[in-house]
């Protein structure tokens, strides 16, 4: 009876919405989504349910194991780090940091990349040479060293560590828009445009942005995760944020010297962050499949 | 009567891996104002070649103009800064494939309303309603309703309908038409070249056709071009063009064609294949392909020179021009 329903029902579904069910990669983009979206909402309103105060100190329960009940009656579902503070409200806290982090170096390597592939590959010539072998440079230096090098001359902030994780990522988008800028440049609508008389900034503008979009945002997609790690390794070395906004590095680094009697101060963030990371790889592959397959080796 | 354009001993060349192409070499001819010139010529010949260097897009850095001058209405084309303040109001062009000479990431009737925007400075309700006249005159069915509609959406014909009415936007005095129905159906076809030449009759305005289809302009055109490796072999007004045709390859090229009705004959292809560029046979350029050549035709480039018995305007470029008139007909 109820096999004879469901049939009746996908053979009178709409064919559109079949198709839609068939296009690459919906069950990833969709889970990738789902645990990006729970991300977000506990990094924006966690933080205002559990309160994290970072100069707080609670000795009576110091380094209690996940699943406790903490002197004062409230429950820590992931327990309490080294100062006896709950590591769930700092978790929630770093989600904050990490992805406000995340997002704000992407916005700026992006446009920096975005604006030195674009003159790359729209103008050639002299011009191109020089700014990619400024990215290759910058390909073949080490970024960490040149975190410790900014973190010295400025200071550890949260600031420094967008300039310095934006100024090691703007080439992966420079080539990506130089690439598309290239491709688009010697297309016919382009001269077409050109022949009724359009300048080179509106060429640029309304001819070959366009075009960077969609790869752009796979891009962005898949280095964020990347961006997100670089940023918990640079904390996690005393480069990155400093100790009063904990971020994922941070506490993974506090919690180094309890491995052995408290694991979780350590292993909590560090699944947290694992789980986010490969979500937004999962996510940044299947919308590269699904809008622009030519990018697949990258 | 003084020309509206005029390309004097044109020459660009391209710079290979296999070395440097003379796309074109020394091609010289005029456009009256308010006439139709067809450009015609096969593949390789250099036809588009002189229509991007009228308009200033050369694929650079391969292309390169390296002589002769183009002017329009009496300014130096080739001069920088000029092209790009007539380019769109006074020289406009149409191309081979409508579908990729349209922006796909816009909405046709802000593409077309652009025009009036950018350099007319139009608010955008004036731009969308100079946009629907325009494409209710370039006959566009049902227009109001395809204004939102984007590039993608139209067919072939409808497409290249809305390229002309870019073009035509700021009503340019010169169209260079580059093989505006190459990539159409054959009855989409005699409908774009109707639709240009009626604006053309109705603007007043000169127009180039480039194509390799002698059927195509036989109607429109009042006097043809005819090029053959990068240079031009014969010009002429169309009819004693097609009818006298005084150099060997234009003979040639109305031999090829079927004639509806007429005997059925086997059709007379010309003999051997385009010359290769990079390695141009000495002397004229059809020489190896040509019943007529002899040591002449190898040592000496043959220039375009009025026929004997022939009008004047009417020129080919060959040494044995009475050999091809006799035997042609």
């Amino acid at each position: 009876m109820t096999e004879v329903a469901v049939d009746v029902r996908t053979a009178t579904l709409p064919i559109a919405r079949r198709r839609r069910r068939a296009r690459a990669g919906s069950a990833r983009i969709r889970f990738g989504f789902a645990v990006i979206s729970v991300y977000v909402v506990a990094a924006i309103f966690g933080p205002w349910l559990v309160r994290y105060n970072p100069v707080d100190t609670r000795t009576a329960d110091r380094l209690r194991p996940p699943f406790s009940r903490l002197s004062d009656g409230s429950f820590a579902i992931f327990g309490t780090d080294q100062v006896g503070q709950d590591l769930l409200a700092q978790m929630l806290q770093g989600a904050r940091i990490s992805i406000a982090v995340g997002l704000a170096t992407l916005v700026l390597a992006g446009t920096i990349g975005v604006t030195i592939g674009l003159a790359a590959g729209y103008f050639g010539g002299w011009l191109d040479g020089v700014l990619m072998r400024l990215a290759d440079i910058q390909l073949a230096f080490p970024s960490i060293l040149l975190a410790i090098f900014i973190a010295a001359l400025l200071g550890p902030s949260v600031v420094n560590v967008v300039i310095v994780l934006a100024v090691s990522n703007w080439v992966t988008f420079a080539r990506v828009a130089r690439g598309q800028a290239l491709s688009t440049r010697r297309r016919e609508f382009v001269d077409a445009s050109r022949t009724l008389g359009a300048g080179t900034w509106r060429l640029i503008s309304c001819c070959v942005l366009p075009a960077c979009v969609a790869p752009v945002l796979v891009v962005a997609t898949v280095e964020i995760g990347h961006v997100i790690l670089a940023e918990a390794s640079l904390s996690f070395l005393g480069l990155g944020t400093p100790a009063s906004t904990p971020s994922w590095g941070v506490t993974i680094a506090n919690g180094r010297n309890y491995l052995a009697d408290a694991w979780w101060i350590s292993t909590v963030p560090g699944i947290a962050l694992a789980f986010l990371v490969v979500s937004l790889g999962v996510l940044g592959d299947a919308l590269r499949d699904r809008y622009d397959p030519r990018l697949r080796s990258l | 009567m003084s020309a509206l354009l005029s390309v004097r001993d044109l020459r660009v060349e391209f710079a290979t891996s296999a070395g440097t192409v003379t796309a074109v070499d020394g091609a010289s001819f005029e456009v009256a104002p308010g006439e139709t010139v067809a450009l015609l010529g096969e593949s390789g010949s250099g036809k588009s070649v002189t229509a991007q260097a009228v308009m200033g897009i050369v694929p650079k850095p391969a292309g390169r103009i390296t002589d002769g001058s183009i002017e329009y209405d009496g300014r130096d084309l080739l001069a920088p800064g000029t092209a790009k303040g007539l380019r769109g109001r006074e020289i406009a062009m149409v191309f081979q494939d409508p579908l990729s000479s349209l922006n796909p990431v816009f909405r046709v009737g802000a593409q077309i309303g652009e025009m009036f925007r950018r350099h007319r400075g139009a608010s955008r309700k004036e731009a969308r309603a100079a946009a629907l006249e325009l494409m209710q005159r370039v006959g566009i069915p049902a227009a109001s309703k395809r204004l939102d509609d984007y590039p993608h959406q139209f067919s072939g014909g409808m497409r290249q309908r809305v390229m002309i009415a870019m073009a035509l936007a700021l009503s340019p005095r010169l169209l260079i038409a580059d093989e505006p129905t190459t990539a159409l159906d054959v009855t989409v076809q005699a409908q774009i070249m109707d639709l240009l030449s009626r604006l053309q009759a109705e603007e007043g305005m000169s127009l180039v056709l480039i194509t390799h289809d002698l059927g195509v302009v036989a109607d429109v055109a009042d006097r043809v071009v005819l090029m053959y490796a990068g240079r031009v072999v014969e010009t002429g007004p169309i009819r004693e063009v097609y009818e006298h045709s005084g150099h060997p390859y234009t003979a040639g090229l109305m031999g090829s064609v079927p004639i509806l009705g007429g005997a059925r004959e086997r059709l007379t292809p010309i003999q051997g294949a385009p010359p290769d560029l990079l390695d141009l046979p000495s002397g004229c350029s059809f020489r190896p392909r040509c019943r007529y050549a002899d040591t002449l035709c190898a040592e000496q480039e043959p220039v375009l020179l009025a026929l004997p018995g022939r009008p004047d305007p009417h020129r080919a470029a060959c040494h044995h021009p009475e050999g091809v008139l006799s035997d042609a007909h």
